[in-house]
């Protein structure tokens, strides 16, 4: 092989697709995956079970404005949530994708969990397609805290696990929170990036944004050890060096 | 390299698709964390910017994705793993790279998820015959070549006869970091 053919081989950007829900793994996974490779498409699936065992459920319909806020086209696909059978609903989802813009790979968000990155990595490996899981193993305090350095704001969205209380939620995710979830993962052994799905997150601005969400209605719902932030409007805005920010808004 | 005169130091050889691609994060950075977290110094390196690893007192091959075998047909740059005497470990892909490298097979074989790995030799690495769970991401399964033993069953781990130098097709990163732990207390 002649050396032209081989940096050839080692120089192709791949296009990737992103399986996408506009919390913070996601988000992060995409902005690693958009500083190596070409991120084409974000995929959203929007389960109707909201104890989904692999779809991230609250507030996922500003998936598609986080999408607009970064700037890639994203594809949404209904799915009813059921276990194992929502697995088919992923499938084809990622064979439209792939249909749509000629993706070679996906990027998950995964951290921990090998029930939901074997699932994946079957389906990709089933449809010839690369796998990535960019924050795989990734140790968690050290992963908020650089989720921070990098500028992501965050906040939670969602609690599912005693001692996570109605304080958590709305509030980003900043040095105090993070001191707090170390505290709470020694005494409690909770995760504290929520791994176990004990909180969940949405995005609200980072290095790969050109325009920021805007929260500006919302509610906080808390019933037993279980709360929800349900955003009822939010909107982007301009970012400074972001030109061309149309003002969008959803309700 | 860094180190001072009682140091240990691994190379730890990234063997995916491209120097600092996307894989990195998943196969590489994750074994690189337990090391360190079992007081080893290491570098990284990919295997391309390899030029002589022999100032290392260890080598440990990660895995790839599934779907990347670039390192596998740059088979011809990794030659030295025939003679390499000091502790060496591959894992996933670094492992079938070792068995290529010796004269074996490496055929298809796709293995997902977490599965019980059955050891049917006792070894320094794995300790004595048992079933223990492991996390499995592997497109291929192995023909040892004469020189390496088989540790565990569909040779999903194997060990060199006459070198400290082992192969596991399952990734210890994931809920077996004690295997790379004793890899970092074995003598150099």
């Amino acid at each position: 092989m002649n050396i032209f053919l081989i940096n050839a081989r080692f120089a192709h950007i791949m296009n990737l697709g992103v399986l996408f829900s506009g919390g913070k793994d996601s988000v992060f996974a995409c902005y690693r995956a958009m500083e190596k490779e070409d991120v084409k498409c974000l995929i959203t699936l929007i389960s109707e079970n909201e104890e989904s065992y692999m779809f991230h459920t609250p507030n996922i319909g500003l998936a598609e404005l986080v999408a607009s806020a970064i700037g890639i086209d994203i594809l949404k696909w209904r799915t009813p949530g059921v276990e194992e059978m929502e697995l088919e609903d992923l499938r084809d989802a990622i064979i439209e994708a792939r249909r749509l813009y000629g993706i070679e790979g996906i990027v998950t968000g995964a951290i921990e969990s090998v029930y939901q990155s074997s699932r994946i990595q079957r389906i990709c490996s089933e449809l010839d397609l690369w796998c990535f899981n960019p924050l795989w193993q990734i140790d968690q305090l050290d992963y908020l805290k650089m989720l921070i350095a990098h500028g992501f704001r965050v906040i939670v969205t969602g609690v599912f696990a005693y001692p996570l209380d109605e304080s958590f939620l709305g509030a980003e995710i900043d040095d105090g929170m993070i001191a707090k979830l170390e505290m709470l993962q020694k005494r409690y052994g909770i995760s504290p990036s929520g791994e176990g799905g004990e909180l969940e997150t949405l995005v609200l601005d980072g290095p790969i944004f050109r325009r920021r969400l805007e929260v500006l209605r919302a509610a906080r719902l808390f019933s037993g050890n279980r709360g929800r932030y349900v955003i009822e409007s939010a909107r982007l805005a301009e970012k400074p060096g972001h030109p061309n920010n149309r003002v969008a808004q959803r309700s | 390299m860094r180190r001072g005169a009682d140091d240990t130091v691994i190379l730890v050889l990234d063997l995916c698709y491209r120097a600092g691609s996307l894989s990195r994060y998943e196969f590489v950075e994750p074994v690189a964390a337990a090391l360190r977290r079992a007081g080893a110094e290491i570098d990284i390196l990919h295997y391309r910017e390899l030029d002589d690893p022999s100032g290392y007192d260890k080598v440990v091959l990660c895995g790839t994705a599934l779907k990347d075998r670039r390192c596998l047909d740059d088979a011809e740059q990794l030659s030295w793993i025939q003679e390499w005497k000091r502790p060496m470990l591959g894992i996933s892909t670094g492992a079938a790279l070792i068995c290529s490298v010796l004269g074996g097979g490496v055929l298809p074989g796709v293995h997902i998820g977490m599965d019980d790995v059955r050891i049917i030799a006792e070894t320094r690495l794995l300790g004595e015959p048992r079933k223990i769970p492991a996390f499995h991401l592997h497109s291929v399964r192995l023909a040892l070549p004469s020189e390496l033993i088989e540790v565990a069953e569909k040779c999903e781990a194997f060990m060199c006869r006459d070198r400290p130098v082992y192969g596991l097709l399952f990734d210890p990163e994931v809920r077996n970091r004690w295997i790379l732990d004793r890899f970092v207390k074995c003598e150099k």
